[in-house]
């Protein structure tokens, strides 16, 4: 629409500029996914990857790059077609990805009160808790939605770089027979483990929350890339944690804030010890706003109005509270995860049919 | 701009130190000892800093005070109890202060707690303490590890934690002590990768007479003739076998798995005139096994004799001395059962699966196998 006093190219500029906002918001989030998926991988790898299959744990998660491309270009189709989140089939899809988001948003802060825990275990797990809770609070605001992307954005180099100085620093003090048996406990171990490891893979459903435009190619492209660069820190994650410790030292069952912190523990005089340990509380913190973000504001589409931040806060400490609650969560989290990640792109895929078949008519 | 000033904030934050009690409202432990008592009950031993100006340590006498050397004091506290935990826990109980053990620089067994399976379980149990400096040294001792702990002191400077730092980094850098961390030594021990050497220590006995063997250094802690300001004496290895501390190895033969490890580069090595010849060992020795049910163990090394009279020693007779030193080395660690140099992490990987390299039996065959060292050597004039 041109108004009165305005050219054709100050229109298509302003067009243009609104484009390139929208295609900078758009990978934003991509970043945020990719962090989100890292978080989630290194998780895994504490809860599950390092004690049932040691030593090839990388292999498990360099596996997901298979079932991670399919079901982001599945989303990315799913997400051109207008109006299939709207009908019945489309909310029930938004409440089983809000119960997804939710599971992370639970291990996240777990794993941020583990870590603490370790590094001051005078401190009460209740007390952490709420602080965290309390320190998240301002990015669940429905008017800073955009924060949260900008700051993974603002956040991606020093992180990699970060990551690398600590990965880099560590490598004097692991041996290269530290990563044989090449296979671990065999292949069925690794297989299993990618099954574990495979249902974090919540974030390569990004487009769904964030609609690409069909002429979005290219920032399809760069979210794409972006979900590869965090599934491919996490397996090199994996793989250094094998080369600084042998099989059977990394398979020690211990407290989740010991296996996230191992490699520290075992080296701490590794030069890197303060900034391993304050990425890994970052990561967690931003991945627990981001998940109980985009949860609520799943949450809100599917009510169709804001959601209070009281539900997340009653349900999202429990695992952190009780170990119980915690081990069972761990027990069930793979089923009730591909449940949820499949249930959504099943149901969203059927709305879409049902559309296309009402169309016809 | 308004972004980096953001991110440089954001850095600051991390940059304050986190610990939740003051200096003076715990101990920092620096030394820990085990002991196994005749009537069975285990003795822990901890030594940590007074934090008080003067000497006020029980183990210093008024003549040191008046020196004025220590400017702090060092407490010796101790417990028994029927297992480590009971002893931990009675310790804990009774000190006045919560003890920190972030701070350890060494953990002294006594040979009686280490020869027995219990070792393995100690360690870790050691390991597993709450923020405890996995980087300390494991010491294996002769005699009361209670007493050992007690008798250290800093002799140099003013600090016990950093002249047991520099010590050991002298002995290490020569290579007659391991440099065996609490982090390597639960690591490796018990899985076959690499079976870790624990450094020697001995309390000081009065040695009379001359040196019974040729080499000086060819003995274990307790049997050095030599004093020195250091109470203690730290000295050869102590080798494990996968479950407990199978037997010693005396400095020189330590000096000989660091020059194989390349842990250090250099050995001494003395001509029939009495003539010190350096030898230089640029990289660690190539490790080979052959061989399915007898294994054929080989060590290749190439090492330079650095020598400054006119006429050059002769070459093959130091090669053969050489060789044979370093072969009868490998046969006594073969012996204890101590797989040092980690012919174990080179074998295993051929094997895909933990289970395949578990039903190799991997500990008997290295027990059975032969040894054969290849040494190269060059000669240089300096």
């Amino acid at each position: 629409m041109i108004f009165h006093g305005q050219t054709r190219t100050a229109v298509h500029s302003r067009q243009a500029a609104l484009g390139q906002r929208q295609g900078e918001s758009l990978q934003n989030h991509f970043t945020l996914s990719a962090m989100l998926l890292y978080a989630q991988l290194v998780i895994g790898c504490g809860f599950v990857l390092y004690q049932q299959v040691g030593t090839p744990g990388y292999m498990s998660i360099l596996l997901l790059f298979l079932p991670m491309t399919g079901l982001y270009f599945i989303s990315c189709r799913l997400a051109e077609k207008t109006g299939i989140r709207e009908g019945l089939m489309g909310k029930t899809a938004d409440v089983l990805l809000f119960v997804c988001l939710l599971m992370d948003a639970q291990l996240s802060l777990y794993a941020f009160t583990a870590i603490v825990r370790e590094i001051l275990p005078d401190y009460n797990t209740a007390l952490i808790t709420l602080v965290t809770l309390i320190c998240v609070l301002p990015s669940l605001h429905r008017q800073h939605s955009h924060a949260l992307p900008s700051f993974a954005r603002l956040l991606r180099y020093p992180m990699v770089v970060g990551l690398g100085i600590s990965m880099l620093g560590s490598m004097r003090y692991g041996r290269l027979d530290h990563l044989f048996p090449l296979l671990g406990r065999g292949a069925e171990s690794v297989l299993s483990g990618a099954f574990w490891m495979s249902t974090s893979l919540s974030a390569a459903l990004t487009p769904l929350l964030i609609r690409t435009p069909p002429s979005g190619k290219l920032q399809r492209r760069q979210g794409y890339r972006s979900l590869s660069i965090g599934l491919l820190l996490g397996a090199a994650t994996a793989l250094v944690a094998a080369y600084l410790m042998p099989y059977h030292f990394l398979t020690l069952p211990d407290a989740l804030g010991t296996r996230l912190l191992m490699p520290i523990k075992v080296h701490p005089a590794l030069i890197s010890w303060s900034v391993t340990v304050c990425l890994m509380m970052l990561l967690m913190l931003v991945s627990l706003s981001a998940s109980l973000s985009r949860g609520l504001h799943l949450l809100s589409h599917v009510t169709g109005r804001p959601v209070g931040t009281g539900l997340a806060f009653l349900l999202v400490p429990l695992p952190a509270l009780s170990t119980d609650i915690a081990r069972q969560i761990v027990l069930n989290l793979p089923m009730i995860r591909l449940v949820c990640i499949l249930g959504t792109v099943l149901l969203l895929g059927m709305g879409c049919l049902a559309k296309k078949g009402r169309a016809k008519k | 701009m308004k972004r980096l000033c953001l991110l440089l904030l954001l850095c600051m934050v991390f940059l304050s130190g986190c610990m939740s009690r003051e200096v003076e409202e715990q101990l920092l432990v620096i030394l820990m000892g085990v002991d196994r008592m005749e009537d069975g009950n285990l003795v822990l031993t901890v030594k940590v800093p007074s934090n008080t100006a003067g000497d006020v340590s029980a183990s210093s006498s008024s003549e040191d005070a008046s020196k004025g050397g220590n400017q702090m004091g060092y407490l010796t506290l101790s417990a028994t109890g029927h297992h480590f935990s009971d002893a931990l826990e009675l310790l804990l109980a009774t000190t006045p202060r919560s003890l920190n053990f972030s701070q350890v620089r060494e953990v002294v067994i006594s040979r009686q707690v280490a020869e027995t399976k219990e070792c393995t379980l100690l360690l870790q149990k050691l390991y597993s303490l709450p923020r405890m400096h996995t980087q300390a040294v494991v010491v294996i001792c002769d005699g009361e590890a209670g007493k050992f702990v007690e008798e250290q002191k800093p002799y140099v400077g003013s600090r016990l934690s950093r002249y047991i730092e520099v010590s050991l980094q002298n002995y290490a850098g020569k290579g007659f002590v391991p440099t065996t961390s609490l982090a390597q030594a639960v690591q490796e021990i018990g899985y076959g990768w690499q079976d870790p050497l624990l450094i020697l220590g001995a309390l000081p006995q009065d040695k009379e007479g001359a040196p019974e063997k040729e080499n000086v250094l060819n003995v274990d802690a307790d049997q050095l003739h030599a004093t020195s300001i250091n109470a203690v004496k730290l000295f050869g290895a102590a080798a494990t076998d996968g479950e407990k501390v199978s037997g010693t190895l005396t400095g020189y033969e330590m000096a000989l798995v660091s020059l194989m490890l390349g842990q250090s580069q250099s050995l001494s090595l003395w001509d029939d005139q009495g003539f010190s010849l350096p030898l230089y060992a640029r990289a660690p020795a190539t490790l080979r096994v052959e061989g399915e049910e007898k294994l054929m163990l080989t060590v290749s090394m190439v090492c330079e004799v650095h020598y400054r009279s006119t006429t050059p020693p002769d070459e093959e007779k130091i090669r053969g001395r050489l060789e044979d030193e370093l072969e009868s080395t490998l046969r006594k660690l073969q012996s204890l059962r101590c797989d040092a140099l980690g012919f174990g992490g080179r074998h295993m990987r051929r094997f895909a699966t933990v289970q395949a390299w578990e039903n190799f039996n991997w500990r008997e065959k290295y027990a059975r196998a032969d040894v054969q060292v290849d040494v190269q050597l060059r000669l240089k004039k300096e």
